[in-house]
């Protein structure tokens, strides 16, 4: 329990140096979203409570990082962090394809619920959305099959 | 039959926490961007906040003021090139003017009756510090013999002392084994004008001749070269010697260093 904390830990430092250090690589790569990365890597792993546990804690930090207001993403990733962790209990995910693949997905789900709460709360929207979204979401899933990696480095007693 | 709490419940937590947001982000909206949370979660997250601004800062602003530089060093390197082309013609066109107003004093200067003018590009001076010549240009289907006289703008130059094909050198009345036949201006006193190097001496005047300083010597015509009334030089110094005769100095009538063309003198009858 104890080496998990910690390879989760981390895995948190990880994406906070990533997302960190990504305006010294491209000042294009901000789109993407490391902390939902680590968000779909942990969550699979985890379980439901992980994974929406994680989702709150990193979707409070997500929005510290990007939005004014904290919440936004906070509820995005406490909804994705438990359905990922369904996912995960439900079905068994081999390579780090599926992840990049649920990085893609979870990108998309994300920003199509925070967009829906700053329409609901009747706060604009920037444009244009679209293409940024999509060029967002294919970073992230690369990102998301990064962590995978680095997370079965870190996870030694989950190799197979 | 042990019953879990609801809290644990990852459904009734998701539900909690989903709530909990939706409050606090109505709460917050209505507020304004500096609601209290927003200053915690700021201040909790400050120093990683702060790394990613200066990344970010340091990326585009950092990049923008590298092209910006490149492109101000680049248009700092083609000004530099225009303002040497610029300087260039600028020497050029001093150089040109100051052939143009030598040339126009030259036609300007009074010739002297009885000789036939012909112009002469004066190239280099040479010599020092054993002599005093002068390398000049001139048609190479005109002739001129040994001892022509040279004549600048202002006054003497010297005489042709060899011809090497279209070229020829002058020796300069500043030349030590030059000497002219000189008469004051003013008074009349009749001499020799000697070279000195950078001046020239009158000799042969006696100490109860006339002579002041600031007096303009011309040649006298008794040299049999050059035609007399063509200015010297001006007496810079003058003195009486033990052996009865002045020491007299002349400053060249002709700035001799500074030529660029000269008339050289032909009787019209040769």
């Amino acid at each position: 329990m104890r080496k998990r904390f910690i390879a989760s830990l981390l895995l948190l430092l990880m994406a906070v140096a990533v997302q960190t250090l990504l305006p010294l690589v491209s000042g294009g790569l901000t789109i993407a979203n490391p902390f939902l990365a680590l968000l779909t890597v942990l969550a699979l792993r985890g379980g439901k409570l992980s994974g929406l546990l994680w989702g709150a804690f990193l979707g409070a930090l997500c929005d510290a990082y990007f939005l004014p207001y904290v919440g936004f993403h906070g509820t995005a990733f406490t909804l994705l962090g438990y359905l990922l962790g369904w996912i995960g209990s439900k079905v068994m995910l081999q390579g780090v394809i599926p992840l990049a693949f649920f990085g893609w997905a979870s990108y998309i789900v994300d920003a199509g619920l925070v967009a829906l709460l700053y329409l609901l709360l009747g706060l604009p929207l920037a444009a244009p959305f679209l293409v940024p979204v999509l060029l967002g979401s294919l970073a992230t899933g690369l990102m998301a099959a990064g962590f995978e990696l680095a997370a079965r480095k870190l996870f030694p007693e989950e190799r197979p | 039959m042990s019953r879990r709490s609801p809290i644990r419940r990852p459904e009734v937590l998701l539900v909690l926490l989903m709530a909990g947001y939706l409050v606090l982000l109505g709460w917050q909206v209505r507020r304004g961007t500096q609601s209290a949370l927003s200053s915690l979660a700021l201040g909790a997250f400050g120093p990683f906040l702060s790394i990613y601004d200066s990344a970010n800062r340091l990326t585009r602003e950092g990049l923008q003021d590298y092209f910006w530089q490149r492109d101000a060093a680049v248009k700092a390197e083609r000004l530099e090139e225009d303002n040497r082309e610029l300087q260039g013609r600028l020497e050029i066109s001093q150089a040109l003017e100051k052939e143009v107003l030598q040339l126009r004093e030259l036609i300007k200067a009074p010739k002297p009756a009885g000789y036939q003018v012909f112009g002469a590009r004066a190239l280099t001076e040479f010599g020092v510090p054993f002599g005093r010549y002068l390398l000049v240009s001139c048609r190479s289907d005109l002739s001129f013999p040994d001892r022509t006289p040279v004549i600048g703008p202002q006054g003497a130059v010297g005489r042709v002392q060899t011809r090497i094909g279209p070229l020829y050198r002058i020796l300069l009345v500043t030349d030590p084994s030059s000497a002219v036949g000189v008469m004051s201006d003013r008074s009349g006193v009749h001499g020799v004008a000697v070279g000195e190097g950078r001046s020239l001496s009158v000799r042969w005047v006696s100490n109860e001749a006339d002579v002041k300083a600031g007096d303009l010597f011309v040649t006298s015509g008794e040299d049999g070269i050059f035609p007399p009334g063509i200015r010297m030089g001006t007496v810079t110094e003058v003195s009486d010697g033990p052996d009865y005769l002045k020491r007299i100095t002349l400053s060249p009538a002709s700035r001799l260093g500074d030529l660029m063309w000269v008339l050289l003198l032909r009787k019209s009858n040769a």
